[in-house]
């Protein structure tokens, strides 16, 4: 896929020159008050796009990335589906302040679809679910949520979602963030809806990744078509 | 309008006990210790039903609620 940096409003971005034989891009947003980071994994001609919401952690120290994104963006790419994993502007203090996550998304979705992404699946875990959830709501890009293990506070206006479809997902043996959460936000939440509780799976969920890889490629794909 | 508080159903049937909570209008809400349910007058019979097809275990009636 062709980019072409542009500035659009009060939203301005780079992208570095990807690297030949390595689809990664690192992108960083200019907004008014803030610069958002992130990784763009662009595939193929459709404008559809995965956006993994506080998927990379990032400092001027050290970076760590999600092992969920990045395995599962590769698993999409092969049916052109494209990713990016972003990072929030306030890290480490990410925790602390929602309204500014949901914000950074919102953004980040903003600069998607400046740069031509049309359908957008929305991926938030954990702290990161309820940013999802608020953040999908002012945009109607985004076809379709993801939440897993996902923290309740901040997830109360869940029902917004609908009528897109929403993928809820915690592990039984989650001890962070017990699988309550998760019914929990299904129950305030309208069809379409599913909830999909993994034996075995603590608040990572990866220690299924038997279970989880193939159940989101198969739902993200599906969703997409 | 009896509360009344159950353990959680299987991990399988419980987005279907939700739904099927959420389709005969019944209120409740998941707490960490279970469903609370919120039972009118005129769903006893229907609760009854529920009861029986989820196979669910009773906790409590009417417990004591702190603030």
């Amino acid at each position: 896929m062709d980019i072409q940096a542009r500035v659009t409003g009060s939203l301005d971005y780079e992208m570095n020159t990807p690297v030949p034989g390595m689809q990664l891009e690192n992108v960083v947003i200019h907004a008014n008050d803030r610069d958002i980071h992130g990784i763009l994994k662009p595939h193929g001609n459709k404008k559809h796009i995965v956006l993994w919401a506080g998927s990379v952690f990032k400092n001027s120290k050290q970076q760590r990335t999600s092992p969920i994104a990045l395995a599962i963006s590769d698993r999409v790419a092969s049916a052109g589906i494209s990713s990016m994993l972003l990072s929030y502007s306030d890290y480490p203090a990410q925790g602390n302040d929602l309204s500014r996550c949901v914000q950074d998304t919102k953004y980040c979705l903003e600069f998607l679809v400046n740069i031509g992404y049309e359908k957008i699946i929305l991926v938030g875990h954990s702290f990161s679910g309820a940013v999802a959830i608020s953040a999908s709501q002012s945009n109607e890009n985004v076809i379709g949520l993801i939440t897993l293990a996902s923290q309740t506070l901040g997830a109360q206006t869940v029902s917004h979602v609908a009528p897109r479809p929403l993928l809820i997902i915690h592990g039984l043996a989650d001890q962070t963030l017990g699988p309550h959460c998760g019914e929990q936000i299904y129950s305030w939440a309208s069809q379409p809806k599913e909830l999909i509780l993994i034996e075995g799976a603590t608040h990572r969920l990866w220690d299924r990744r038997d279970i989880l890889e193939p159940l989101l490629v198969n739902w993200i794909i599906q969703k997409l078509q | 309008m009896p509360t009344i508080v159950v353990t959680p159903p299987a991990p399988n049937l419980r987005m279907a006990f939700m739904d099927a909570m959420e389709d005969n209008g019944v209120d409740y809400d998941r707490q960490t210790d279970g469903y609370w349910i919120y039972l009118r007058e005129s769903q006893t019979d229907l609760w009854e039903q529920l009861v029986s097809k989820f196979s669910l275990k009773i906790e409590d009636t009417d417990p004591p609620v702190f603030f």
